[in-house]
């Protein structure tokens, strides 16, 4: 319905941007909604009743639904398995949604936190947590990873603005690469000489073991809130996406809605980040596919892009520890492997373009 | 003849540096004959002294070429991690990286050891005044090694590679020995010192103190008991294996059932990593648990310690039967994952005053 409205709206304005518009799926993004909660119901419950110990079917259903806490196959379904498994999910709405809005406010198809500083900046931040503050509960640890997310980003942004010419995709990426060089390797030093390298070790590679509901209980609210804030926002972001120039035309006023859509996607890496580590790519991958399939409105990108990035680390996670049983394959690896070859095709793509 | 030969003709081989080290044979003959006339007044091992003169003697009779230089007597062959070494008989300024646990057993005088603040031997080393590497970074520093002068380098296998190896013997003849087995490692330096007969007496020691642990324990609660040896953290659980350490074999204390099933999943001999979802296969009567690194300081442990509350809030590690008994020790890897007499007495201490009860 209210597609519809906003289509007759810009047509009026620009007609560059009704067939933006038009290009819009919402029978597809619908499909996407429905078919994506489902596959990711099949994943959740594929990825908690597989692990290192070997429990049934059956047994996970009732650990789930009818917990027994003297049981230890329910305590592990219930303290180990849905944790991690919802975690990676939740971390995958993450960057996926926090990928979808920076793509949309600064029309760069090569936005992502991961490319973005956005994520070294976060693990740089926990990492000085771990070597002043050893032991500092999770709840301040996530508020250290917002900071740092934004360190990261105005540090790749600031830098990326001084070159002549202005901010362009890949000026940007560049930007970004360089600072998560620095930022990485400041941690990596900050690790050494704490001899802190252990507990650094895991938000390098990135996985969501050791999960514990209590990260989820805290990170919760901060992702419903910021994903809620995306969705009222997300109509706004598909005006930035088709420029400055358009969204003024069309009555936007930019900075505030640029204000919060910063603001939401660093508490989307920081979160993130904090419970998994620096895991990239998800935040590119996802924005561009569903783009794909829904068409440009960021009403649908946003929601959809949520559902797919749970998907994508739900699985990534259930492949992560079936490629080489008992150990576990770090998470960001495996999906740096399906990201890299897509990096360089968008970027490939993108330069052409330019 | 063959001690001076060799870093000549090696210099050749490496090309570059010919003339330095042409120099430093030179210095090497200088300090052999150096080590040679103040060996005699070392009380500590004269004894040792006469025995290594006298053998020599039988050595020169028995062998024509040496008459001619008399120096080649005065070097003993010993095998190691990189091969078979002629060094010094009786060095005089030995440099040791990675093995000061087993020279400060010998009571050998070092010229150079690798220590920081925070090595379990810190206390020990800072007490000899000598030069040390300063960090725990477990990699040989040349330039500092080659400071100090050594006749002989002794080093810790795993510091260093084929090239590391080769660069070192530059400096001095260098033994390098891996840390898994410090009884042959004893008593191949102890040869190379002349110390050989010390070398016995320290293995005799720690096999007297391990039997009287041993007696200790199985009187306190019986030879039945089992144990286990872990790395919890709160994203996985390290079980060691009982080729890693004394404490499953030696203390009277048996390894816990699931060990034998988890050593057929591994290739790996040290021990296994696991998921935490593994945590009730741990059915040992006694845990002990390490956190961190080997060169890890005390701060670092206690740091490493609270970082690992998590995982004992799960229901899952609360009902291991251990945890319910109050059975699970946390020790300090410094220790417990370093080798030698030294490390493994304090281990047995450790075990001994946890299991029977004297914290």
């Amino acid at each position: 319905m209210s597609l519809s409205k906003i289509e007759v709206n810009l047509t009026k304005r620009d007609s560059e941007v009704k067939t933006i518009a038009l290009s819009s799926r919402p029978w597809a993004a619908t499909l996407i909604l429905v078919g994506g909660m489902i596959a990711l119901i099949f994943g959740i419950a594929l990825s908690v009743s597989f692990g290192a110990a070997d429990i049934k079917f059956m047994t996970v259903w009732s650990a789930v639904f009818h917990y027994n806490p003297d049981l230890t196959q329910h305590q592990i379904i219930q303290e180990l398995r849905l944790p991690r498994v919802l975690g990676g999910a939740m971390v995958g709405v993450c960057f996926a949604v926090a990928g979808a809005i920076m793509q949309g406010m600064t029309r760069n198809p090569l936005a992502d936190s991961g490319l973005l500083g956005l994520n070294a900046g976060a693990g740089f931040a926990l990492a000085l947590c771990f070597a002043f503050f050893p032991g500092l509960p999770f709840m301040f640890l996530i508020l250290f990873s917002f900071l740092g997310a934004g360190l990261g980003a105005s540090l790749v942004f600031g830098i990326g603005s001084m070159a002549r010419g202005g901010l362009t995709p890949l000026r940007l990426v560049l930007a970004g690469a360089a600072l998560s060089a620095l930022l990485s390797a400041l941690s990596e030093g900050i690790a050494l000489y704490f001899r802190i390298g252990q507990d650094l070790a895991f938000w390098y590679a990135g996985g969501v073991a050791g999960t514990s509901w209590l990260q989820l209980k805290i990170m919760f609210p901060w992702v419903a809130a910021a994903v809620a804030g995306a969705i009222m926002l997300s109509r706004s972001i598909t005006m930035l996406s088709l420029g400055d120039e358009v969204a003024k035309g069309l009555g936007l006023r930019s900075g505030p809605v640029k204000l919060a859509g910063t603001l939401i996607v660093l508490i989307l890496a920081g979160a993130a980040v904090s419970v998994v580590g620096a895991v990239g790519f998800v935040g590119l991958i996802i924005p561009h596919l569903t783009r794909k399939l829904v068409g440009v409105d960021y009403r649908w990108i946003i929601p959809c892009s949520a559902i797919l990035g749970a998907l994508l680390v739900v699985f990534a996670d259930l492949a992560a520890r079936m490629v080489n049983p008992p150990y576990e394959t770090p998470l960001g690896a495996l999906i740096a492997l399906i990201g890299v070859p897509f990096f360089l095709y968008i970027s490939r793509k993108e330069g052409r373009e330019l | 003849m063959h001690f001076i030969k060799r870093p000549v003709y090696k210099s050749m081989k490496a090309k570059k540096g010919h003339r330095t080290l042409n120099r430093f044979s030179l210095l090497l003959v200088f300090m052999l004959i150096a080590a040679l006339v103040s060996a005699c007044g070392n009380k500590a091992i004269s004894e040792d002294t006469t025995k290594a003169a006298a053998a020599q003697t039988n050595q020169q009779a028995t062998d024509p070429e040496s008459e001619t230089d008399p120096k080649a007597a005065q070097a003993i062959k010993i095998k190691h991690g990189f091969g078979e070494t002629e060094v010094p008989l009786h060095p005089k300024r030995v440099a040791v990286f990675g093995l000061e646990d087993i020279m400060l057993s010998l009571e050998a005088p070092m010229v150079y050891a690798y220590d920081f603040i925070g090595y379990y031997l810190d206390d020990e080393i800072q007490k000899l005044n000598i030069p040390v590497s300063g960090s725990a970074d477990f990699k040989p520093n040349l330039e500092a090694i080659l400071q100090t002068n050594p006749d002989l380098i002794i080093v810790q296998q795993y510091s260093i590679d084929q090239k590391g190896y080769d660069e070192l013997s530059k400096i001095a003849p260098t033994i390098a020995f891996a840390p898994d087995d410090w009884k042959s490692s004893i008593i191949e330096i102890g040869k190379a010192l002349g110390l050989e007969d010390k070398a016995h007496s320290v293995i005799q020691a720690n096999e007297e103190e391990l039997k009287k642990a041993k007696e200790q324990i199985v009187q306190a609660v019986g030879a039945d008991k089992t144990v286990a040896y872990i790395r919890p953290s709160d994203k996985d659980l390290q079980v060691f294996f009982p080729s890693f350490n004394l404490v499953y074999k030696e203390l009277g204390l048996l390894p816990y059932q699931g060990i034998a099933e988890l050593q057929q999943k591994t290739k790996d001999d040290w021990g296994i990593n696991l998921s935490l979802e593994d945590l009730p296969s741990i059915t040992a009567d006694y845990i002990f648990a390490i956190y961190g690194g080997s060169i890890d300081t005390e701060d670092a442990f206690q740091k490493e310690v609270s970082a690992s509350k998590a995982i004992e809030e799960l229901k899952l590690w609360k009902s291991i039967p251990a945890v319910k008994e109050d059975h699970v020790f946390k020790v300090s890897s410094r220790h417990w994952m370093s080798s030698g007499p030294i490390a493994e007495s304090r281990e047995v201490d450790d075990v001994v005053n946890a299991v029977t009860g004297k914290h």
